[in-house]
């Protein structure tokens, strides 16, 4: 999928003409953050993290989108992960490409923690994820699960609905 | 008469000059100004409310979209995008709604069928409202959380145009049922207003051109117009009164110029009558053959006649007296016997001359009076003389006192006269009327006697009225003296006295008639002595008896005669056989050239004046007598 290039339309690339899809993701991801409310508890720690796995690629991109910026007013700090259980401290996991069942198994794990879980695979919200990226007409959307987002006590905007490719199940 | 029907033209011009007109004018114009001044206040406030709602709805409509297309700008979700502008088909007004990035490169659009495309790229776009003829542009940016995402465009109509129209469309209604109301409500005031406005302009012209006062404008219940047209009526009023007054006093003033006029002839008349007899008297005495009767018969007739024009005179002075109020009253104790018995020897000699019976009726009761005793008695003396005057030969005249109490003496004098129509007694006191027509002035008389008498009447606070039975049935005068003026005694007796007057007689050829006694006489001495044959008669009838029996050559005649006028005499002794080469000669008083030319249409051969010149008329029968030659050779 690396080579699709995006007219960018998203605010906070500056100097980006065309970008990596690595790139717009991890944009997107970073924007997610206004349209979600975590449950009070899950942000009384000093930091917000955003833990990526196994994708240095674009926990770089992360990592230079958000230097600088608040996140419900904390700093952001993005953690690349490896093991399910570095994963219980943050607000957000992002799962890259990979192996299907070992996702499943690792949002299972994970339980019903707040934490928002963005994947990038085809069914990925059938794994439990509660956001997924996918491409329409070569441009990168996102579906949503209010099932799952339910399950994790997150609250997701309806302006973020509006702009999903699918939104499954309700809240 | 035909009516000429006025053009539009003249119809508006003359509209344009009434009060009917400027009223119309007037209300309309009001009217006109007060929706237009109105219309524009509402249409200038209406575009300024309009404006400030329309920016600010737009801008509410922008900020909605920048929200909601903020999420789609942010995760790129062009259809998103798109389907939020076209929410805008909701508002007919938003022509065009247009979403640029931050790159300033159109993202996402919504134009309105018919509607141009917005620009392709906004790179520096100028924030604010822009409004450019009928269209108003927004450009609003995106932000979020101080972040700029991009822009947003909105083109709408500012439809300023139309609704200036609508709003004048409005006006012109308006208007238009503005100046229809007016129309009708200057209708509805032309009635009370103008109508009597116009009733009352007909009525002055009428007035005008007709010089007929006595239309009247009608009335009105309006208070200010009612004031007007009661004013306007007043005035006409007083201009009809005041022409009718300035008429009669016009009529009065000329009626007394005439009867001035007629007055200085007569006076002329009746000052020259009693000098011809005189200058006969003069021309007598002056002869060397004069025996003594002859003598003492001119010297009666001189003192008759310088009474007579004395009386005339004092007439004449006492009436202008009275006129100018000078007269004043010698008022003293005299009984009513005394004051009668001096009128009557006053009027006795015209009374005997004519050959009347006077009778005097008095009280029995001695009556003292307390008046001005010259002025009673000339009063009475007036009635007396009139009395005499105007009845023929041989008439009868009373003279009444009676008592009665308590509110005084009324002394009568009644005639058996020509008497006087009843439309003319009211005149009779009045100054220089005389009853008898001008023709016939053988009376003659100034024609002040009456006039005279009831001043002097009146002035002892009495009265004076006439009455008659008509012509030829008499007249009647009443004295009425107030209980004032007398006071009552015994004793006394009535007192009649009837004279008689002898007819003296003469001889020879040259017939004379005049009813002037005295002129008679005076010219028949005269031309006796002179060696004719005189037969002086004194009257029309005389001198035609006279005429037949001696067929005289030549004939005097006076011209006023009783009866029959010297003209008609004249005219009948042409008709004769034995007159018609006679020759004919009036003598009168009149001398006038109309007068001679009327004598001389009667028949006459000269006419000579009174008082004529013994000379003069000597060398006329000469020379008439020759050229006849039916006279005795002149001495």
């Amino acid at each position: 999928m690396a080579g699709i290039l995006l007219m960018s339309g998203v605010a906070g690339l500056a100097c980006a003409q065309s970008v990596s899809e690595d790139s717009v993701k991890a944009a997107f991801v970073y924007r997610f953050t206004d349209y979600v409310d975590w449950p009070a508890p899950a942000l009384q720690r000093a930091v917000f993290t955003i833990a990526v796995l196994d994708d240095p690629q674009l926990t770089r991109e992360l990592e230079r989108i958000c230097a600088g910026h608040q996140v419900k007013g904390h700093p952001v700090r993005v953690k690349p992960i490896h093991r399910q259980k570095e994963a219980s401290d943050a607000q957000i996991v992002f799962l890259g490409a990979g192996d299907a069942d070992a996702h499943r198994r690792f949002i299972a794990a994970l339980g019903a923690h707040p934490i928002l879980i963005v994947t990038d695979e085809d069914h990925g919200l059938d794994a439990g994820s509660t956001i997924n990226f996918m491409l329409v007409d070569h441009r990168l959307r996102f579906e949503i699960s209010l099932t799952a987002a339910g399950r994790s006590g997150l609250k997701i905007s309806s302006e973020l609905l509006s702009v999903a490719a699918r939104v499954e199940g309700h809240s | 008469m035909s009516a000429r029907i006025p053009t539009w033209g003249e119809r508006l011009r003359r509209l344009r000059y009434s009060v009917r007109g400027k009223l119309i004018a007037v209300v309309v114009a009001t009217t006109i100004i007060a929706v237009l001044v109105a219309g524009v206040a509402m249409l200038s406030h209406d575009l300024t409310v309009y404006r400030k709602s329309w920016l600010s709805d737009l801008s509410t409509q922008a900020n909605i979209l920048a929200l909601s297309t903020a999420p789609a700008l942010l995760f790129n979700d062009r259809d998103t995008a798109t389907r939020n502008l076209s929410a805008l088909q909701a508002r007919p007004a938003v022509l065009v709604a247009a979403l640029y990035n931050r790159n300033g490169a159109l993202y996402a659009h919504y134009v309105r069928p018919g509607a141009t495309m917005p620009p392709a790229s906004l790179t520096r776009p100028a924030f604010g409202a822009h409004i450019e003829g009928e269209r108003i542009q927004l450009v609003q940016p995106i932000m979020r959380k101080g972040e700029w995402l991009g822009t947003i465009y909105l083109s709408a109509r500012y439809d300023v145009q139309g609704r200036i129209n609508a709003y004048f469309g409005i006006f012109g209604l308006v208007i238009l049922l503005s100046v229809l109301v007016a129309l009708v409500l200057s209708a509805v005031l032309q009635r009370v207003i103008t109508d009597p406005l116009d009733a009352m302009a007909n009525v002055a012209r009428q007035v005008v051109e007709k010089e007929d006062y006595t239309p009247r404008a009608q009335p009105s219940k309006d208070v200010e117009i009612g004031v007007v047209v009661a004013a306007f009526n007043r005035m006409l009023d007083e201009v009809q009164h005041r022409t009718l007054a300035l008429q009669q006093s016009q009529d009065a003033l000329r009626e007394a110029d005439r009867r001035k006029d007629e007055f200085l002839a007569t006076l002329a008349h009746e000052l020259r009558n009693p000098l011809a007899p005189i200058r006969h008297a003069v021309k007598l005495l002056e002869l060397p053959n004069v025996d003594e009767r002859q003598r003492q018969w001119g010297r009666d007739v001189i003192a008759r006649q310088v009474q007579r024009m004395a009386l005339l005179l004092d007439d004449l002075l006492e009436v202008s007296r009275i006129t100018r109020g000078r007269l004043e009253l010698k008022q003293s104790h005299v009984d009513l016997p005394s004051v009668v018995a001096a009128a009557v020897e006053t009027a006795r000699p015209l009374v005997e001359s004519k050959q009347h019976q006077l009778e005097i009726v008095l009280p029995r009761e001695p009556v003292e009076l307390d008046v001005d005793p010259l002025r009673i008695s000339q009063a009475l003396s007036n009635l007396l003389t009139n009395a005499a005057k105007y009845t023929d030969v041989g008439g009868r005249i009373t003279l009444t006192a009676e008592l009665d109490l308590p509110r005084g003496l009324a002394i009568t004098v009644a005639d058996t006269g020509i008497g006087v129509t009843p439309q003319n007694i009211p005149r009779l006191f009045e100054m220089f009327s005389q009853v008898e027509s001008p023709v016939d002035r053988a009376e003659g008389g100034l024609g002040i006697g009456l006039a005279l008498v009831k001043g002097l009447v009146e002035l002892h606070g009495g009265t004076v009225e006439a009455y008659s039975g008509g012509l030829g049935h008499g007249s009647r005068f009443t004295i009425r003296l107030p209980a004032s003026a007398f006071s009552k005694r015994q004793v006394g007796d009535p007192a009649s006295t009837i004279e008689q007057a002898p007819l003296p007689r003469h001889r020879s050829r040259i017939l004379l008639a005049d009813d002037n006694r005295d002129a008679v006489d005076s010219l028949a001495l005269v031309l006796n002595m002179a060696g004719y044959d005189v037969y002086p008669t004194h009257s029309g009838v005389e001198a035609l008896e006279v005429g037949a029996r001696v067929q005289p050559e030549v004939f005097i005649l006076d011209i006023g005669m009783p009866e029959i006028s010297g003209y008609e005499l004249a005219g009948r002794i042409r008709q004769q056989p034995w007159g018609r080469d006679a020759l004919l000669i009036a003598l009168t008083g009149w001398g006038q050239q109309e007068d001679k030319e009327r004598s001389r249409g009667a028949g006459f051969d000269h006419h000579l004046t009174k008082p004529v010149d013994p000379d003069q008329l000597d060398s006329l029968l000469r020379r008439g007598t020759v050229r006849t030659r039916a006279g005795p050779s002149p001495v």
